[in-house]
């Protein structure tokens, strides 16, 4: 926040009117959270991603007008997603060992179950997860994903359909981890 | 374009998923920022961050509270944030309050509760702010709070297994059970987070019993206190009430 890039780009980008704002506070009241929980998928940590969901915000206070109010979600998501491609991540994953000591640490609570979740899917190629992280985790449906990836609903489909090969099987590995109480 | 080979199939979810993919998939669907990152979020942009994101301080994932999930009732809850924030002059600044479609629910259900605003919202989200929490490890966003700000960690943890206990009993069949833990859900937490939760699986506890007159009857209060939001679609569906 206080980072004068950011607060350069927020003076830039402030709402001019008050329906602006107005948009913008409803846009960030409904869709923050979905937004900061895909980059979260996409393997960023969570201050890493409220600082990837405001520079997506940004980007919206900036192009207000070009939004349509239907394609509010769309256009946050499909900005969300390249600002993590754009990260180019340096902090290294979560490791199988973390997932399963915080797992059997909190006798497998939610929060350990996120964490499983985001190591099975880093095992996911990144494409093909976005797809699944849209799908199956956002709920999004295969118009809205095929729109704002800017592929084919084929494409869609046939990605859908090897994520999630590769994410069963990485948590069917998890899984006999998890089983054996050691570390596959 | 969209022939049969480019036709989705059912979310893993809801079909064919294990156990365990299933839970994994229902935590990372809930994850929630904190309310501390909301914060953040909302002053980086420079705006007012919504004034009931109550998540836990660490970002963790929302109650597990399956298809009655707190986490449906998000853009139900975001809707009445807005419309209490912004209130009436809303319907005349913004420029979709009055034109848009959205083509979500989260976005349907803002709009149903912004215009809505010349009439009491329902009374959960008239609520104060909840108080963040940090050993909570669930209800986030969707926690309201009815009339406390100082909401334990372990009196949310009570309700939740309560409702939790209270669902599941619906799903075995058991009718009975579920109404006597509703009862004590009620009793106990007459202002708590998760009442309409409670109501609504009140009724669906009715309508398994073959109690339809008074699931029917309560439906349909019911629906008019909490139109627009997915559980009242549920308890419509249920009883068979058109919403």
């Amino acid at each position: 926040m206080s980072d004068p890039r950011t607060m350069a780009a927020r003076d830039r980008t402030s709402p001019r009117t008050d329906a602006d704002r107005l948009r913008l506070q409803r846009m960030f009241a409904i869709y923050h959270a979905t937004v900061w929980r895909i980059l979260r998928r996409r393997g960023l940590r969570p201050d890493e991603a409220a600082d990837a969901t405001q520079q997506a915000f940004l980007v919206a206070a900036e192009r207000l007008a070009d939004i349509e109010p239907e394609s509010e979600r769309a256009f946050l998501v499909a900005t969300a997603l390249r600002v993590a491609r754009g990260l180019q991540r340096k902090t290294s994953r979560l490791e199988l060992d973390d997932a399963l000591d915080q797992r059997e640490a909190s006798g497998g609570d939610a929060h350990a179950d996120v964490q499983l979740c985001d190591l099975a899917l880093s095992k996911v190629s990144p494409e093909l997860a976005e797809v699944f992280l849209l799908y199956e985790i956002e709920g999004l449906s295969s118009n809205e994903i095929a729109s704002l990836l800017e592929i084919p609903l084929g494409s869609v489909a046939s990605r859908l359909r090897r994520a999630r090969e590769q994410f069963r099987a990485a948590v069917s590995r998890l899984e006999r981890g998890v089983l054996r109480g050691g570390r596959s | 374009m969209s022939g049969p080979s480019s036709r989705l199939p059912e979310r893993l979810r809801t079909a064919g998923a294990t156990e365990l993919e299933r839970r994994l998939l229902q935590s990372a669907g809930s994850e929630q920022p904190s309310r501390e990152l909301s914060e953040r979020m909302a002053a980086g942009i420079g705006i007012s961050a919504p004034v009931l994101l109550a998540a836990p301080k660490s970002g963790a994932p929302a109650a597990k509270t399956g298809a009655f999930g707190v986490r449906a009732l998000l853009p139900w809850i975001s809707g009445a944030i807005v419309a209490l924030a912004v209130g009436q002059t809303a319907v005349h600044l913004h420029p979709s309050a009055n034109t848009a479609k959205p083509a979500d629910p989260a976005a349907a259900a803002v709009s149903v509760q912004v215009v809505a605003t010349a009439t009491p919202p329902p009374t959960e989200t008239a609520a104060p702010v909840a108080a963040p929490d940090e050993a909570v490890p669930s209800a986030s966003a969707g926690a309201l709070v009815h009339g406390s700000a100082n909401l334990s960690a372990a009196d949310l943890r009570a309700q939740i297994t309560l409702i939790d206990a209270a669902r599941a009993a619906v799903a075995a069949g058991a009718g009975d059970r579920a109404l006597e833990l509703l009862r004590q859900y009620q009793s106990r937490y007459s202002a708590g987070s998760f009442r309409p939760e409670a109501s609504a699986l009140k009724i669906e506890a009715l309508a398994s019993m073959g109690r339809s007159v008074e699931a029917r009857t309560l439906a349909e209060r019911f629906i008019v206190e909490h139109r627009g939001s997915p559980l009242a679609e549920r308890v419509a569906r249920i009883t068979g009430i058109s919403p």
